[in-house]
This record gives C-alpha cells, structure tokens and sequence, in this order.
C-alpha cells in the first residue's frame, strides 16, 4: 500500500445547482403531481387481508377464498368434486378486489388552507407564518406586510349563475320635474371619455356589452371583432360610440356592415353613431381608450377615438350640443344617472323613470344621494338591463373638454388629479369612508352603519362570512358620490333556513348578486399604469396615522403611512374584545357571556345596540373573541413541502391559476406569478403586468404562499394549478488523487507476484500492479472514505494515472 | 476480558440471548393489461441474425412491469422467456445434426433462434435442478412427464422477496389461440398470432403443494396444476428462487392452428401474394397460410420458427387477455431475523453513574435535597446501552427513546432487538 500526502490543490470543491419544475394541479377530477411517499410503492403489490386471523370470518376475504380453493382439491380427490376451477376463480377475485394499505397509497400533497374559526392548526400556522416569517422576511421582500395593494378595476362579467342585468348607476340627477339644471355627468358641448379597458372572453354570440351610458347622451360600448381564439369566444374586438338620441338605440339593435356602417331597424337616427376598426382591440390585453369630441367652435367639431395612443377613428360633428343632458321632451325626465357596466332600456317617464333608482327608501337602504325629494319609494316599474359587459375597467374619467395628445398620453400612465374639467372619476380605490346604510351583520341581521374596511368586518369576525364592501371601493373621486350596486348588493335573509351544515358563505353564496359583488372589485393587473395613490391622501398627515383617521388603514406593518396599502391589521378596534380567554368551552362563565358562536350566532332579527362601528360585540364578533386576532382571515395559504422544491423554490417561476373561480360559474380565471422578491401580483392579462402590486407573498425558503387580497379568499378553493422551479445545491467535493510515474508500483499482498502485464510483444514492462481502490486517511492515519475502482486499472512502472472521487453532499 | 471502562458492566448469558425468524407476506396481483400491453413489457433487443434478408433481432427473454416502463417509479415484475428441450421432439425433429468440430446442433434456415431456446432451457435447469443436461419434469420427479417446451416466469426480487407462499399461486391465462380461420376460408387467412383470445380460460395454481413439499437444487419446488383437472400437472414453481416453469404443451392447447406474420430470415416477396398481409417485406414470414406452412401449430411449428420475441409476444398479448382482471397472483414471504438481547437490572445494579456530574466537588454524590447525603438512595437514568463482546469492544448501541429512573427499589430489563 502506498500513502501519498494531499494538498489543497489536490481538492476542489463545486455546486452543481439542480432545477426541477414542478407542476401540481388539483381540481374535481383528481390530483396530480403530488408525491408518492411509500418508494417501493407498485400497483401489483398489496397488503394481505389477514380479517381471518383476526377471528372475524368474511366469506369474501382473500384468506377464506384461499383456504376453500385449497379445500376443494380435498373433494375432488374424493370425488366429490369435478373441478376446482371456480374455487380458483374466487380466489383471483378476491385477489383482484384486495386493496392497498393507506402506508402504500399515502401522498405528499400541497396543501391549501385558510385560517378558520378555531383555535386549531390552520389559525396557528396563520398567526406563525404572520408573525414570524412576515417580520423575518420584511427586510428582504418589500411587500411582506399584512397589508395589500389598492390597485384594483372593476370586474364585469356574465355566466349562468350570477344576474346578466347588474350594473353601477351614479346619480347624475338634474332635479328632473321640479326644475331644469345642469347634468353634471354629460358634457354636452365637448368632452372626453377615458378609461383603461380590457375585454375578455364571452360566449358566442357574443352580445355587445356597453361600458359606459347616459340616456340620450352617450353609450360607449364592447363589440366583437372578427377573430375567435381557440376556446371559440371572441379574439379581438371593436368600441362603439354612441351619441344623442343615436344612444337610445340599444346597442345589439344596431347593425355593424363590413365598412363601419352602421343602420338599425329602429325608427331613430344613427347619424351620431361611431365604430372603430375591427378588430381594434384584443382579449386579454389592457388598452388605454380616449374618447373625444372638441365641439363645434373648436377644432371645427372634430373627434376621434384614441387606443393606445393611435387614433383609431375620426368624425366630426357640427353642433352646438350633441348630448340631450335635460330632457326637452314632455313627458321624458332627464337623464338623471350615469350607468357602467350595462345599457339602460326603459321610457324614463312617469313611474319608470331613472331618477327612482334613487327613491327616498332606497336611498336610505343603500346609502345614495337623494336628489329629488318628489319622488316615490321603490324602483322604477319598467326597465332592463341587457347588455353586460364582459371585460374589466380601472380609471374611468369623464372630462368637460377635448384633451389634447400629450394629455392623453399622460393620463393613461398615471392616475389623475381632481383637475379642473374632470366630471368623473372612479379610480376604483379603496376608500374607507362610506354612507351610512343597512349592513349585514350575519346573513340573517343587518344594521344601520357605515362600513370603513375592504370586507364586512361584523361578518368576517363573526360567523366566517365573505361579503366585500363594495361601496367602499366604487367612489367617485370628483363629486364625491356612490353609485347604486343594482343587483350587486348583499342580500338579507328574513326567513329560516332550514338546511343543516351550511357555513355563512354558502348562504350567501346562494345569491347570484352576492356572488357577483364580491367579484366584481378584482386585483389590477394592468402594468401599464400607476396610480396616483396621492388621492387617498385626507384629513391630518402623519407619519403613523391615528386609528380614527381616514388614512388609518393606509399603512404598513409598522404602523406607518402607505399610501399604497390597505392594512389587514387591526380591523377591530380595541373595545370590541370582551375576553382575552379563548375557545370558551361549553358551561364556562365566558361562554355565558360570549352567548353566541360561529356556528351558533345571536338569534335577534336586528339589534339595535352597536358598539363602535357595528353591534354588540359580544353577540357578534364570536370569532374574534374565540382567536383573539383582529387581523385579517381573509386570506388564503399554500403550504409546500420541501420534496416539491429542495432547498427553496426558484424566486421568479411560481405560477398558479385558478381557471374559475368559486362563485363565478367558470367566468373569471385568476392567474397569480411572483416577481422574485417574495411579491405576488395578478398576472392574467396578455400586456404588460402590474408586477408592483401585491396580492399576497410567497417565502421561497419554507415554501409558504400566501394570498392576503379579501377579493381572492376563495382562490383555488374548487381546484388550482401551480407551478415552479425547485432550486437544489448539490455540494461535490473532488479529490483528485494522483499515481505518479515510479511510485504505487509494488504491492503488499502476499499474493503479489511479478507478472507481465500483457502477453504481447510489444510489451516492455516485466511487472505491474492492479489499483483496486482508493483510500482516504486522516492525519492519524484513520481510514475516513474509501473508493472501491469498479474494475482493477493495470499500472506499469511509468503510467501515470490520476483517480478522481467524487463526494455529493 | 478487556477492562471496561465508562460505564456499569454485565455480562449477558446466553439464555438471555434468543433469535427468532417472523415472517411479512405480501399479495402480489399481476394484471391482464399489464403482462399483455406493449408498454408495460420491455424487449431487449440483443440477438441478431445474419444470413438472408435484413436479419432478425430479439430479446432472449422479456420484462413484464408494473406501469409503462418508460416511467422512472415502474417497478420489473417478471421475466418471461421460452426454452426447448435438447432431447425434446421439438428438437430432435428439427435438427439437422451436429457440427463435427464443435458439436454444436444444426437447424434448417426456417427455423429461428434453436440454440439459444436450447441454452435457456438448460440455463433454468443448471440454476433449479443443478445440471445444465436435466429436464423439468411435471410432476415434480415424474419419469414420464417431461417438459420439452417450457414457459419460464421468473418474479423479480422486489416481489419474490424471499420466497413464495405455499398454495397462494394462481395463473389465469387462455389456453386456445382465437380462431384462425375466417367464414369463407380454407385459406386461413386470418391471424391468430396477435389476436387477443378468450377461449379456454383455464386457471393454474400450486393448490396441494403444501402436503407435497419437494426439495431440489434450487430450493423448494412445488407441483402446478390445471384447477379444472387438478391430476394435470402443467409445471412447476420454485419458491425459493420465485421461478415458475410452465409446460407449454399442456397449458397451451398445442397442436391447434397457429396463422400470422413473424420474423425471419427471408427477402421481399415480389410475386402478389395477396392476404390480409399483402405483400410481404424482407425479414417476414407468414406461416399458417397459404403463403407458407399452411397446417402451422402452436407446438412445434411457432416454437421453431419464431424468434423468442415473437412467441413471447404471443402469449403475452393473446393468452392473457387484456382486462384489469387478475392474471398472475402469489404471496411472498419476507423472514425478519432478530435477535433479541435480554439486559437484565436487578434492584442493586445500575442505580449509580460515572457521570462527573453525578458527585459534587467533594466527590459526594449529588442528592435531590442538600445535607440528605446520607439518608437519601441513589439513583440514575440510564440512556443507553452497549453491547461489547468479550473483549470488550462496543459492537452495538441501543439508545432509548427517553431515560428511565433506576433505583434500588426496581428491577428492570431492557429489551433489545436487532432485525436483520
């Protein structure tokens, strides 16, 4: 044996970095890309039924069918018995039946949760991960706040199971009968109409879908294109604008020819009606759209509609007023609202006018303006809603002028301030002022209040109910004012129901209009623009706003103001804890008085004793007193194991896509991505993505996700697919150990003798050894490693070999 | 003995020594599908001819798994494979006789791969009956039952384990062909080689080998009968080595017509000799047709002239069905050897530590409450205990899951278990 001295130069050590991709998808029709956890696992081997051992006899078992197949060769000797065939057939049944063991079969899965309403596993590992991970990881990842980013649009969609007919009416009231004023809403004399718009896939036919109307003023509506994508809804898509009377043609009666050429088989003008070149605007894509008109005694009333900053379409108009902003016609009221998201059809006369959208009661149920106090409770007796839109929509501005190019240009990149002209906006932002009207308290109690959160508080905490507030989210930042949600308002139950076993949202969710508002405010995945978050901005400005504050909501995770945050912290205020005891158990004096609990909340119809912002306490927020947490559980966990990913997921590949989401009936599909530093934004749209924008967090390291938008609580609830890159380091340690020429030429077996290498002429060398294997001493000479070579090398005299060992770590 | 530092010593008897063998059995169930489909069996395509034509290429024996063999978790059941006889009729009658220098035997040019089906059958037969030059017999030892063709199974470890379970084999497989012959015809047109039957189901199983229990070379053998006719013996299994050997002849009906293409040492055939096989390319036959043998039987015309590839695929694709249904079924026996080491404490041993922190500074033991050193007994916790030899080197260490008091008021002994 010979020993050789290794140096450092002899060493080297590298890292070999492994990538798998991962791909896991969960949905009705199984699992897959999950882990087998048993490695011998085989479909051909299983676990003996031993039932007959265990002193219970089943004549089915595959024991009791082995002992009769092998009894029957007793009869048949005995000639009781032709054959033994069906005893063997028996046999390879019960075989064929026999299943495999839970050991075998078990599987390592993600595992998706939300937080709960106990004090049990899925609540602690919320309050581990919020408070350890989201401190330890801030420093790294800016967004690890439990806070998540007001960037949101409106999201406007039809399916089978919410109502086609929903829409958002602002007040635009002139008076009506009682006198003639101006309408703030229709800029009659010139006018700009901005709006990020992007269009999504509908059923074919496709029915035109109107973005923005105002009776007998204005109709801006989505009509398909030409083109279909490979799922067979529309591709591409065209805008058509409609104005003055030409905007009470509903827009599905008006006939689009080959060359733009509009007609209708109504008995009404289309001279005012304009359409952009097919196939203008794409799926999937944000498009920046400007709509305007600079009136008769300016520019010579020229107009155009601007997408993405081309001009798409031209026209020109030679009047004076082009939108009939108060009615002149006897017995037709103004046009005293503005609608987005549908086509107003109805006479607006007498009972069915639109001003009684805004009734005295309804206005007071809803929280809207009351603008003309001569009208009658109830809704209007006749109207409809036909025409959905299909698409999402963020930033709409109605200005009273003709914004030149560079205005335009400027504004479909960052958000607006209240300028002097802007009639409209509605950003959305989160705000947390809000009117005063009835809010759900459970599906089954609602008081008078205000709501000051992203979701309704009293039903979160108290009986694990989603309900957005979606008023808080619909402001118009000029005037001010709320829209009424037709069809998008949360609905109060005032009979029993009798069903056992449903939670909160499942009663909720019974509704199409629940269903549809709590999805109609969605994560803004438009990456072409920046809000101007400096619209939030009210009241004192401090560095950590005051909990009264109406910026108290926009901050951090140290309490600090962030404008661009909407904290998931502190949804409650302080006085709304009764007890620091948790999970009152059953005849525990706190218990008694706690009196309700998610699954049984307060029986009282309607409770007129509110604390703070919302009832007693004690009767409602039973979750809350339960965890003690009044942080947001309005979020959404996926825990990973580390054999999906090695040492941590690769930053800058998840991926994970819900293609329906719950309550949408397949309408709305949900893609999120990470941006590589822990950030986890909405990335569905084919353009360019807000990748700023935090809808949550992923830890690359401990393989944890987390989506904290109230909006995406249900994500991947009914099936998901994820996907990313794993990151494994592979350390190699390679000794490179040489046998010089001259040396580890003799060897200490007794059994070496002196041979020839070959038997060939050729050969020079009379003697050689075989190296069989390497070994690796320490300083004392201790054996540490040792290399077995898979075949003796022959080593003569003069070779000079090296021998390379690898060690993986 | 070696002088035994560290710790408190004893010496283990050996009535404190016991060493025990249990048994873990498995049910192993092969699918239809899985022995049948393309997928889940792997060819090896290591034997090629020369001679006429492109030459034939085959496996010498196939593996069946149990998912598609592509995949890295599928996991190798079985191998299967034919052998023939060298003394068998099938051979003799096909030979042509012997190579004087090498003594090698001669087969015409129609028949395919002979020495290597002779060289397989002897191969099991050194491996199971400890000579290459002895023949499989059913019933086991019978003079008149000799298996020339023979259909080997041999389970792969993974499944065999250590052995197979007496009286828990059953085979299903179907012992005729599907017809061969269409409507019309005499001309037998029709291919059986690769048409899935579902005549004769017939169910093979070791039932009575647990009251004849025979030893060979290659471990304990038992008989295979036909279920229906539990006197047919139709091979054998070899549970130690998870070897099943199967008379084609008699779970197979053999003289029954045989029809199809399969490959061999031939060129094109240019004249329009029409069939369902049209014309035909260099490297195939036809036989059962008019194009060519026209009387072929399983047994011996497609056991000579066929590549083992070839009659391997047929009975895997046709004479097991294609279903989910069980085809192939056993138990294992997996033996746990253990040894377990008794490690008895009476009530005065082991109640003290050399632990340094067992005694104070004045090398007095530590007690609970200071000034009872006198009143007060001492105890320890044993954590771990060390099996030396009789030199006292440390040859194994049983860590417990948590210590455990020891005082003069308790007798306890450890059980230690080694499996191997």
């Amino acid at each position: 044996m010979s020993i050789i001295p290794i140096t450092g130069d002899n060493i080297q050590i590298f890292k070999t970095v492994a990538r798998p991709k991962r791909v896991f998808s969960t949905s009705s029709s199984g699992i897959t890309g999950s882990f087998r956890l048993d490695s011998d696992y085989s479909k051909s081997l299983k676990d003996i039924d031993l039932k007959i051992t265990q002193g219970i006899f089943n004549e089915d078992s595959l024991e009791t069918s082995r002992c009769q197949l092998i009894n029957s060769l007793a009869f048949q000797n005995s000639g009781l018995l032709n054959s033994s065939y069906a005893a063997a057939k028996r046999y390879l049944e019960a075989v064929n039946s026999s299943k495999h063991s839970i050991k075998q079969t078990k599987r390592q899965e993600v595992r998706r949760f939300i937080p709960g309403t106990r004090l049990e596993d899925n609540f602690f590992h919320k309050f581990s991960i919020k408070n350890t991970l989201f401190s330890h990881y801030r420093t790294h990842y800016p967004t690890a706040h439990w806070a998540y980013t007001n960037y949101h649009c409106l999201n406007f969609f039809s399916g089978d199971s919410v109502p086609s007919d929903s829409v958002l009416i602002y007040p635009a009231g002139t008076g009506s009968t009682d006198f003639q004023d101006v309408n703030y809403l229709a800029p009659s004399s010139s006018f700009t109409f901005d709006f990020w718009l992007k269009p999504k896939g509908a059923t074919i036919p496709y029915s035109p879908g109107t973005i923005l109307h105002m009776s007998s003023c204005y109709a801006i509506s989505l009509v398909s294109g030409s083109g279909l994508s490979p799922d067979g809804q529309p591709s591409n898509y065209r805008l058509m604008l409609q104005l003055s009377s030409s905007a009470d043609i509903p827009p599905s009666d008006i006939l689009i020819a080959d060359n733009n050429t509009v007609s209708t088989s109504l008995n009404i003008s289309t001279d005012h009606i304009f359409v952009t070149p097919i196939n203008s605007l794409k799926r999937d894509w944000w498009h920046h759209v400007s709509i305007r008109w600079s009136g008769r005694d300016r520019l010579g009333g020229y107009g155009n509609i601007t997408i993405d900053g081309l001009i798409n379409k031209e026209f020109s108009i030679n009047e004076k007023q082009i939108m009939q902003s108060t009615s002149s016609h006897p017995s037709i009221l103004d046009p005293d609202a503005l609608f987005i998201g549908n086509y107003y059809e109805g006479t607006n006369a007498g009972a069915s006018c639109i001003a009684k959208f805004f009734a005295p009661d309804t206005s007071a149920n809803e929280g809207l303006l009351n603008f003309n106090s001569s009208i009658t409770n109830g809704d209007p007796l006749r109207y409809s809603f036909n025409h959905p839109l299909n698409a999402e929509l963020h930033d709409i501005k109605i200005y009273d002028h003709y914004r030149f190019n560079e205005q335009v240009l400027t504004q479909s990149a960052t958000g607006s301030i209240l300028e002097k002209g802007l009639l409209f906006y509605l950003p959305p932002f989160f705000v947390k002022e809000s009117r005063t009207r009835n809010v759900l308290q459970t599906p089954f109690q609602k008081i008078v209040g205000s709501t000051e959160a992203p979701f309704n508080v009293p039903m979160s905490f108290g009986v694990a109910g989603l309900d957005i507030n979606l008023e808080n989210f619909t402001r118009d930042f000029v005037r001010k004012e709320y829209p009424r949600l037709l069809h998008l308002s949360s609905s109060y139950i005032a009979t029993q129901v009798d069903q056992e076993g449903l939670t909160a949202t499942d009663i909720l969710y019974s509704s199409g209009s629940q269903r549809k508002r709590n999805l109609t405010i969605l994560p803004c995945d438009n990456g072409k623009f920046l809000p101007n978050f400096e619209l939030l901005a009210s009241g004192t400005t401090r560095l950590s706003p005051l909990e009264d504050s109406p910026e108290s909501l926009f901050t951090n995770d140290l309490g600090y103001r962030d404008l661009r945050l909407i904290s998931l912290n502190n949804m409650l205020r302080d006085e709304a804890r009764i007890f620091s005891l948790s999970d009152a158990g059953n005849g525990t004096m706190a218990a008694a008085i706690a009196a309700s609990t998610p699954e049984s909340p307060a029986d009282d119809s309607e409770i007129n004793s509110p604390i703070g912002y919302y009832l007693d306490s004690s009767n409602i927020l039973t979750v809350f007193q339960r965890t003690g947490d009044d942080s947001s559980n309005e979020v959404v966990f996926f825990d990973m194991s580390n054999l999906f990913y090695g040492d941590r997921i690769y930053p800058g590949t998840f991926k994970i896509t819900d293609t329906s989401l719950s309550g949408s009936a397949g309408s709305v599909s949900i893609t999120l991505k990470d941006d590589g530093k822990g950030n986890i934004y909405r990335a569905d749209a084919l353009s360019k993505h807000s990748t700023w924008s935090s809808v949550g967090n992923i830890f690359y390291d401990d393989g944890i996700v987390v989506i904290k938008s109230p909006h995406l609580v249900y994500f991947g609830k009914d099936g998901y697919t994820m996907e990313f890159e794993g990151e494994r380091n592979i350390h190699t340690m390679e000794y490179s150990i040489p046998a010089p020429a001259g040396l580890i030429n003799s060897s200490s077996n007794p059994a070496y003798r002196k041979l020839t290498p070959t038997d060939f002429d050729s050969e020079t060398d009379s003697e050689f050894v075989y190296l069989t294997g390497v070994q690796l001493h320490d300083n004392n000479l201790n054996v540490i490693m040792r290399a077995n070579l898979a075949q003796p090398i022959i080593k003569r005299d003069g070779d000079k070999i090296l021998v390379k060992i690898r060690i993986d770590f | 003995m070696a002088v035994l530092t560290g710790g408190s010593f004893k010496e283990i008897s050996p009535d404190d020594i016991k060493v025990r063998t249990t048994t873990l059995n498995q049910l192993i169930d092969v699918i239809q599908e899985d022995v049948s489909g393309s997928a889940t069996r792997k060819a090896y395509q290591v034997f090629v001819t020369g001679g006429i034509g492109p030459g034939v290429t085959s496996s010498l024996f196939q593996t069946v798994y149990d998912q598609d063999f592509t995949l890295q978790t599928a996991n190798p059941i079985f191998d299967i494979t034919v052998g023939l006889s060298e003394t068998g009729t099938t051979v003799t009658d096909c030979s042509t006789g012997t190579e004087a220098a090498s003594g090698k035997l001669l087969f015409p040019s129609q028949s395919l791969m002979m020495r290597e089906k002779i060289d397989i059958y002897k191969q099991f037969a050194a491996n199971l009956l400890g000579d290459s030059s002895s023949k499989f017999s059913a019933p086991f030892g019978s003079t008149t039952g000799t298996i020339n063709e023979a259909v080997f199974l041999s389970f792969k470890r993974l499944f065999a384990r250590d052995s197979v379970k007496r009286e828990t084999f059953a085979l299903r497989l179907f012992q005729s062909a599907s017809d061969s012959i269409t409507a019309a015809g005499v001309d037998k047109k029709v291919s059986n080689i690769d048409r899935t039957s579902e005549n004769g189901p017939g169910i093979f199983t070791d039932i009575g080998a647990a009251s004849n229990q025979r030893r060979t070379f290659g471990g304990e053998v038992g008989n295979i009968v036909n279920a229906s006719n539990t006197n047919n013996t139709v091979g054998l299994i070899f549970y130690d080595s998870g070897t099943v050997v199967l008379d084609a002849s008699k779970v197979f009906s053999g003289s029954q017509h045989i029809s199809g293409a399969i490959s061999a040492m031939s060129r094109a055939v240019t004249s329009a000799k029409q069939g369902e096989y049209g014309l035909l390319g260099a490297g195939v036959n036809v036989i059962g047709t008019s194009l060519g043998n026209r009387n072929a039987k399983l047994i011996p015309d497609l056991f000579v002239s066929a590549s083992i590839d070839d009659i391997v695929d047929h009975i895997c694709e046709t004479r097991f069905s294609s279903g989910s249904l069980t085809a192939v079924t056993f138990q294992n026996v997996t033996n746990i050897n253990s040894t377990l080491i008794f490690c008895r404490a009476s009530a005065d041993e082991f109640n003290y530590s050399s632990n340094p922190t067992f005694k104070d500074n004045t090398g007095k033991i530590k007690v609970i409450d200071a000034g009872q050193e006198e009143t007060q007994r001492s105890f320890a916790f044993p954590t771990t205990v060390g099996l030396h030899d009789e030199r006292g080197r440390l040859l194994a260490v049983a860590k417990m899951s948590r210590p455990i008091e020891k005082n003069d008021e308790k007798d306890i002994t450890f059980r230690i278990r080694l499996d191997f």
